[in-house]
């Protein structure tokens, strides 16, 4: 019943902050602008194109009237069109917007992989040498700039060594000979359903370079997290009388600190994420991933506003939604929220 | 023979601002199925004292001298591996407040099994049946519902009642029980040391009684030991000390304690405050508050002496009893 | 009672503790060290006016040598002087963006704190909408929406930043609302104007100033990807999201130094920020010294 509540109540908190972002992104698109049909209508644009463009987007009725069609449109899933190609932005981002996501999920989940075992170590023994390396690294992760890893990256794995292909999301040969055949959009998963290995492999090998720079920001921020939540929650009592009934220090970190600290870590999924999506728009255009991230980035130097706009929707609702996934998780670990 | 014997045990703190004395020579002995009582106020080194025994200092506290027995081992000497042994299995522990003694992500159940599982062998459900015995005969209630169910869900007196479960699930000979009714209400607090009682005596088990309270002790215990500013200022058998506390600190607590018919404006308190453990201590560390302060007391340190079979106290005002 | 010296610095307190951190001290020489570089860039460098975006085209893409440490980019330009020039900007954007941000968040939050009711329920809904977008993004649209220029940079993101010390200053608020002193202040009457500035603020300061210790470095970051894309600062000036940039063609085909060194001041400048941040933070609370 507890958990019923906390439920609607939570998915309402997300349903108004849609309507917040709705009303935000209308904002910024609408009312900030000086001349709005003039950013819609793109680069050096004709006076006739401007004109067409105001009433196209009632820019002569009132805000209110506007914003009712602005919803109407995006409600009816109709994110526009680009000024730059003329092509439908839904199509566009059916492309793009998996890209992204399979880019982004491979960083968090390296983020998690590595940053929680690293934190809980780190935090488990302070002032180890291990603490203070991986709080170096930690300061590093989220100090350096994406793109310029990137870059780093390149040379090192790419150009040195040789190990990794430099950008894309596929061979040419791997494209040519295995064509993935798409419905999901990711590429893992596509090949995988159609038992296309030799493409599976392929894609796997172009995404570790790319996820692996994405994943240092939140690989940082996870390792700082969950190292002081550990220490907070290793100074619990319940630690000491674990400690007191003999048990292993195996179970004691891994199995009930871990538990009690992952929580805010969790939080910290949500953070990774959006964290991963930031550096998915600096980086993809290095890695010519053809994700959201060039598409906006694109857009920018072609002064294409309704792509950029329709990006900042599509992506903060994917964000939302990722959000209401931790806090239901957050729910399933911790008895409180549940039963309370 | 002692089951537990603590020898001249010293413990240091590291502080910003120095290196704290936390314990200055400690020293007792627990018999087999004695329940002994640890007393003194705030700090004066009663928690230390049972956490130097379990081995679970505070990084910033080290053990700088002395030994602590249990059987023939020096606990101090094991590795960590030996102590993994000792811990839980041999000697538990208890704490003052079951509420945040128990993890709060766990049931009850999963709890217990985490001890039983590593201290004993047994199939799964040979554990379950256990468990349910164990959590009947600490008075929790339908055992088999309760096993299910997450510290909040408890009352204060089921939760400690549960932490004692948690404490007995590896049978162990010694239970070191840190304040552990403080934090309950009065009612819940004496069916709680009736447990502990009965326990002692349906099990054989031996119990460090870490209190402030005199009273309780007085309820409980067979053995006292008297902690002030980390030495032991007097210690012996409950009859003895309170029918005859010798040392003046003893004699104030006894006084401080609320008796039948007395009201809170009869209760007596020490006036000054405990040494802080910082500052260097020559003489007497109560000297400074006892009215009965003579001045050789602020140089020698004064040492236990025996004053029957079974009571010693550590006070320069029987040394002339004793030798003369 | 003896008297202390009046300038000893007391074993224990914050002071002691932040200059006992070595991470903390060697980031507080660094960013002295690039704020002096930034400052004075004209009189540092005989290449005032390439630092400025004067082109050279004899010293096109030369390597580095004792003439030009750290090279020259594709038109020429000393890269030494572009930092310098480019630190002006990557610094003030950083700087500019986090006190923006606190100015407008801080007195938001305590108003919402010490007011609760409704208007703090009203303020925390808008700042959950703020938060729902991924970093960068919104500033992203609001950057493109104002057209591309360093001071629309500067504002898109501070737009953005605000509700994090929103949040933070209402959560101080609350803390220190009930406090004895405060309720005997509103007792007798004092404006809730003057307890907010006189009472609370003081009291509050602290760990709003360590978190903006700890966000200038991400504020940088941030401001370096704006430029990075374009929506930053515009040629012929520089900052040092823009050299990455500039030289980011040309990094794999051998002239590795155009995208080096600029990368190299950001990862170095927002990790000083973050190690004297955590030390600020470490020495501000006794409670972590305790645990770290």
């Amino acid at each position: 019943m507890a958990f019923l509540s906390f439920l609607i109540r939570r998915l309402g908190l997300s349903v108004f902050v849609f309507v917040g972002v709705l009303i935000l992104t209308f904002i910024v698109s609408r009312v900030i602008p000086s001349n709005p049909a003039a950013l819609y209508a793109g680069a050096r644009p004709r006076p006739d194109q401007v004109a067409a463009i105001e009433k196209k987007l009632g820019l002569d009725k009132p805000l209110v009237e506007q914003f009712r069609v602005y919803v109407g449109d995006l409600l009816g899933g109709d994110l526009g069109e680009s000024y730059h190609s003329r092509r439908s932005i839904n199509t566009d981002l059916r492309i793009f917007l998996p890209a992204t996501l399979e880019l982004v999920i491979a960083a968090v989940v390296i983020a998690l992989v590595l940053g929680i075992p690293i934190g809980v170590l780190a935090g488990a023994y302070p002032r180890s040498a291990f603490d203070y390396a991986t709080r170096f690294v930690a300061v590093a992760g989220v100090s350096v700039p994406s793109f310029w890893l990137a870059l780093i990256a390149q040379f090192i794995f790419f150009s040195q060594l040789g190990w990794l292909p430099l950008g894309s999301r596929i061979s040419r040969d791997a494209s040519l000979f295995y064509p993935v055949a798409l419905q999901t959009g990711f590429f893992l998963i596509d090949a995988a359903i159609s038992g296309n290995w030799q493409a599976w492999l392929d894609a796997l090998h172009h995404l570790i370079l790319p996820a692996l720079v994405l994943s240092a920001y939140p690989v940082g921020v996870t390792i700082r997290m969950t190292q002081a939540s550990m220490l907070e929650v290793l100074s619990e009592t319940y630690v000491t009388a674990a400690r007191a009934a003999g048990l292993s220090q195996r179970v004691i970190l891994f199995k009930l600190a871990l538990k009690n600290a992952i929580m805010p870590t969790l939080t910290v999924v949500g953070l990774s994420f959006a964290y991963s999506i930031t550096g998915a728009f600096l980086v993809e255009t290095i890695f010519s991933w053809p994700g959201v991230g060039k598409y906006v980035t694109e857009a920018v130097l072609n002064v294409d506003f309704p792509v950029i706009i329709a990006v900042t929707l599509v992506v903060t609702v994917v964000y939302i939604l990722v959000n209401l996934l931790v806090d239901l998780t957050q729910a399933f670990v911790d008895p409180r929220v549940r039963l309370a | 023979m002692a089951l537990l014997r603590v020898e001249n045990l010293h413990v240091r703190f590291k502080t910003p601002f120095g290196a704290l004395r936390a314990l200055r020579g400690i020293d007792f002995d627990l018999a087999r199925g004695d329940i002994l009582g640890l007393v003194g106020e705030t700090g004066c080194g009663k928690s230390v004292t049972g956490r130097s025994v379990m081995r679970l200092l505070d990084e910033n506290a080290a053990v700088t001298g002395g030994r602590i027995f249990f059987e023939d081992a020096d606990l101090l000497r094991l590795t960590e591996g030996e102590m993994h042994k000792i811990r839980g299995n041999r000697i538990a522990m208890i704490f003052q407040d079951p509420a945040t003694a128990l993890n709060p992500l766990f049931t009850i159940g999963q709890q217990i099994d985490d001890v039983q599982r590593t201290h004993r062998a047994g199939s799964t459900r040979d554990r379950r049946r256990a468990r349910l015995e164990l959590m009947a005969s600490v008075g929790l209630p339908d055992a088999a519902q309760m096993a299910d169910v997450y510290p909040h869900q408890l009352s204060g007196g089921q939760q400690q009642r549960a932490m004692i479960a948690l404490s007995l699930a590896a049978e162990p000979d010694v239970i070191i029980a840190d304040e552990p009714t403080t934090a309950l209400d009065v009612t819940i607090q004496a069916q709680i040391l009736d447990l502990l009682r009965r326990l002692q005596r349906e099990r054989s088990i031996s119990v460090v009684l870490i209190t402030h309270d005199l009273g309780i002790v007085a309820e409980t215990c067979q053995k006292v030991v008297v902690l002030y500013a980390g030495r032991v200022v007097e210690k012996g058998t409950v009859e003895a000390i309170f029918a005859d506390p010798q040392h003046p600190y003893t004699r104030g607590l006894l006084a401080a304690l609320p008796r039948p018919g007395s009201r809170g404006t009869d209760l007596k308190v020490i006036p000054g405050n405990v040494p802080s453990g910082l500052e260097a201590i020559d003489g007497c560390a109560f000297a400074p508050r006892c009215e009965f302060v003579m001045e050789r007391c602020q140089r020698q340190l004064p040492p236990l002496m025996s004053l029957a079979a079974e009571h010693q106290a550590a006070c320069l005002l029987h040394e002339a009893a004793v030798h003369g | 009672m003896k008297t202390r010296p009046r300038f000893r610095i007391e074993s224990g307190s914050s002071a002691w503790f932040l200059l006992r951190d070595r991470a903390a001290l060697i980031s507080m020489a660094f960013l002295i060290f690039v704020a002096l570089a930034a400052v004075f860039a004209p009189l540092l460098t005989p290449y005032a006016n390439q630092g400025r975006g004067d082109p050279d085209l004899s010293a096109k893409f030369r390597a580095p040598s004792i003439e030009h440490p750290f090279g020259a980019d594709g038109l020429g330009r000393d890269q030494v002087a572009r930092l310098m020039f480019g630190a002006r900007r990557s610094l003030s954007m950083g700087l500019i963006v986090v006190l923006a941000a606190m100015a407008i968040g801080t007195p938001i939050g305590m108003v919402a704190g010490y007011l609760g009711g409704w208007i703090d329920e009203a303020i925390m809904r808008v700042t959950d909408i703020f938060l729902a977008f991924p970093p960068l993004l919104l500033a992203i649209a609001i950057a493109a929406a104002l057209g591309a220029s360093y001071i629309n940079a500067v504002t898109a993101i501070a737009a953005t930043w605000w509700p994090w010390y929103a949040r933070l200053a209402r959560a101080q608020t609350l803390s220190v609302r009930e406090r004895a002193y405060i309720e005997a202040a509103r007792s007798i009457g004092v404006r809730d104007r003057v307890i907010i500035r006189r009472h609370i603020l003081p009291n509050i300061m602290t760990p709003i100033i360590v978190q903006g210790t700890l966000d200038v470095g991400t504020a940088i970051l941030v401001a370096a990807g704006l430029s990075f894309i374009g929506l930053g600062t515009q040629a012929p000036f520089a900052d040092w999201g823009v050299m990455i940039s500039d030289g980011r063609l040309f990094f794999l085909s051998g002239r590795w130094w155009m995208s080096t060194f600029p990368g190299l001041a950001i990862f170095l400048t927002a990790m000083a920020f973050n190690f004297l941040g955590d030390g600020v933070r470490v020495a501000a609370d006794p409670r972590l010294r305790r645990l770290l």
